[in-house]
């Protein structure tokens, strides 16, 4: 059994999902003399026909978009077309442009008709409009496509259903008819491909020539074709040019829900999953944007880097209409982990990951992070870093250490004081943070670093008790006097 | 169908002249004005916990919470409005899964709030908002609402240190009053934090405290 995939008007759709094109816009293709080559049914309700000239197009339809093709494109949407494809059967063969035949093996009907259902509706949502036939020879399957209706599935199992199929399809639907015969035919009274089957073999070869033997022999099924089978290495990114810059985030995110679903399927079809997402932003006469997210965990689904992706274009502002969209993976074979026992890990990695990067933009992400001690003696020395994703099992022992006092709660910065000296002692202290006498203290405790460098620290810290106030450190730094913090 | 109804409607009857009538609104006043004789903040809930000084015992408290959270293998988030978190005097290792958001104003530190208290992932949320209470009084109420509804969905902790009473939304407020004292600086940190402990373990096992703060 042979399945066929047929795209009508392949490399105007290939161009019109690229620069995104609305099906509704009219819209047609040129070829390289400047005639119409392929147009859109919104053209053609226009009365705009292939062959015609630009200007005269135009006349017909101001609003006409003509495009040219894209070779780009053309390739990335054939890639796409093998990667949904694939998901069926890996046998596959890019027959011509707009045509792919895939060999199919032990399926039974239901599965194959949900299959291809999904692949057409997936590719439906890329804005590839695809039909598609199953038949028993490669040669009826493209057939059966293309005489499918639009975005649907023609399955012909057994060769008297296929002959009922050839009884209703018009000779000009077979490629290889050219027009003199055709004519002839129609003269003969011969109007259908099933009518030109029932005629004798010998004869028909003896008036029309051998070329219509084998057309004789392909709407008999006598000729089983060998397929080129055709492997595409995956490529995980995506571009979007365009043609009028956007300033959008909804349009953004259009754009970059489909690079995602394109970018799902190589994912699948190469059996890999990514492990971080890189978003790239051409901007009008500014610098491109761009932004790597190491995703929080690996995956293949467009839904959730869609999501990472709208939650961080959320928080930025950019200066310029964006003229270029690119979305590129960086793709990872899975790798096979199991979780001890007893380790933790994170509830909802993703969720955490959206949360994270909303705070980032609320506060900065300078102004957040889990905080790590810096290897130095200097006081309030620290760094904000990411929160693990994954951590081990809690050894209380490694962590409670015995401490003396309680904590601290800092003052950021540390506003000045005036301190009144007894007994080479604070004794009583002034300041907006607090303000009386000093009934207790306990100190100096003198502290220097970086004394090798160019920025060497000294401070004498006191800790003292201000009446009915609490417990307060204070620092002498050279002169001034600074209030560092209550005891809390 | 009107028989079923008629049915049922009998059967409630005959129910309530066994047990007597209770309405679903007292049984909630009910639940809410039972005293709390866990001895600890209550999960699920938005508490308030009113610090009358600088120095008495505001950040022991949070690090006694950060020291439970830890024991639990989940992440904690700590709202720094006032920016005085101090990680030198914080027992080692707690800051393993700890995330600490410095916000610069009142309204950045509602929205952080807001966002982490969504998040499942965060089992304790604490924010200590001493430094603008004046401020923060002015918050519209619904801000507070919403950070109570949100607190109420989740399974988590959620503790909000002040300067004084923020929100008639609290569910609970407790008070730390009491100023450090000199003899404190030579504590074990294990001893201050058993003495918080159990001040707020007082304030929670008395059904009048309780009753007061609910209504």
């Amino acid at each position: 059994m042979f399945l066929c995939l047929f795209i009508d008007n392949f490399r105007l759709q290939a161009v019109s999902r690229r620069q995104a094109l609305p099906p509704a816009l009219p819209t047609a293709l040129t070829n390289s003399s400047g005639n119409i080559c392929e147009l859109n049914h919104a053209a053609y309700t226009h009365h705009i026909r292939v062959g015609m000239s630009m200007p005269k197009a135009m006349s017909r339809c101001a609003q006409l978009k003509i495009v040219n093709p894209c070779l780009q494109a053309e390739k990335a949407t054939q890639r796409l077309v093998w990667s949904n494809v694939w998901q069926i059967s890996p046998k596959i063969e890019l027959t011509r442009i707009g045509l792919v035949t895939v060999q199919l093996y032990r399926m039974d009907f239901e599965t194959l008709c949900r299959q291809v259902e999904h692949c057409l509706g997936q590719l439906r949502r890329q804005d590839i409009f695809a039909r598609a036939g199953a038949a028993p020879t490669p040669d009826w399957a493209e057939l059966a496509a293309i005489t499918a209706e639009a975005h649907s599935f023609k399955l012909k199992p057994d060769k008297q259903q296929m002959q009922t199929l050839l009884d209703h399809t018009a000779l000009n639907m077979l490629p290889a008819m050219n027009d003199r015969t055709i004519s002839l035919l129609d003269n003969w009274g011969i109007r259908s491909l099933g009518a030109l089957a029932r005629l004798p073999r010998n004869e028909l070869g003896e008036r029309l020539g051998t070329s219509i033997l084998s057309i004789w022999d392909l709407l008999h099924g006598k000729t089983k074709r060998l397929l080129r089978f055709t492997e595409l290495e995956p490529e995980f990114n995506e571009t979007f040019p365009l043609e009028t810059p956007i300033e959008n985030l909804d349009a953004v995110c259009f754009l970059i829900r489909r690079a995602a679903d394109a970018l799902e399927q190589q994912l699948i079809q190469a059996g890999k999953v990514a492990r971080a997402i890189e978003i790239t932003l051409n901007i009008e006469r500014r610098s491109p944007y761009r932004k790597r997210i190491q995703l929080p965990e690996t995956t293949q689904q467009a839904d959730l880097m869609e999501r990472l992706l709208r939650n961080h274009l959320e928080q930025i502002q950019l200066r310029g209409a964006i003229c270029e969209v690119t979305l590129s993976l960086d793709a990872v074979p899975p790798l096979g982990k199991q979780a001890g026992l007893f380790q933790h890990s994170v509830r909802n990695p993703w969720r955490l990951a959206e949360t994270l990067d909303q705070l980032a933009g609320l506060v900065g992400e300078e102004r957040m992070g889990s905080p790590r001690p810096i290897n130095t003696h200097r006081p309030d020395s620290f760094t904000l870093s990411s929160l693990p994703t994954e951590f081990s099992e809690v050894d209380e022992a490694t962590f409670v250490l015995p401490r003396i006092g309680p904590n601290l709660r800092r003052c950021r910065p540390a506003p000045k004081a005036q301190v009144q000296l007894h007994a080479r002692g604070p004794a009583a202290i002034r300041s907006s943070i607090v303000t009386g006498e000093i009934q207790a203290r306990k100190g100096p405790f003198c502290i220097n670093g970086d004394w090798w460098t160019a920025m060497p620290w000294q401070l004498e810290e006191w800790d003292v008790e201000v009446a009915d106030k609490g417990l307060f450190r204070i620092a002498r730094k050279g002169r001034a006097w600074l209030v560092i913090g209550a005891y809390d | 169908m009107i028989e079923n109804a008629d049915k049922r409607a009998a059967t409630f009857r005959k129910l309530t002249s066994k047990i007597g009538v209770v309405s679903a609104a007292s049984l909630q006043l009910t639940q809410e004005l039972r005293p709390n004789h866990s001895g600890w903040i209550p999960p699920s809930r938005m508490v308030e916990c009113v610090c009358t000084g600088s120095s008495v015992g505001g950040q022991s408290l949070v690090e006694l919470l950060l020291a439970k959270n830890l024991k639990n293998g989940s992440f904690a988030a700590f709202v720094d409005l006032a920016n005085g978190f101090d990680l030198d005097s914080l027992s080692l290792g707690l800051e393993e899964r700890m995330l600490w958001v410095r916000c610069q104003n009142e309204t950045q530190s509602l929205k952080a709030l807001d966002l982490l208290l969504r998040d499942d992932n965060f089992s304790l949320v604490v924010a200590d908002l001493r430094s603008s209470s004046k401020h923060l009084r002015q918050a519209p109420a619904r801000s507070w609402y919403r950070l109570q509804r949100l607190s109420h969905q989740r399974e988590g902790y959620c503790v909000i240190l002040a300067q004084e009473h923020l929100s008639p939304c609290m569910d609970l407020s407790l008070t730390l009053s009491a100023n450090h004292r000199f003899a404190t600086l030579n504590q074990g940190r294990t001893n201050i934090q058993q003495t918080i402990a159990q001040q707020i373990a007082e304030q929670l096992d008395s059904p009048v405290t309780t009753i007061a703060e609910a209504i």
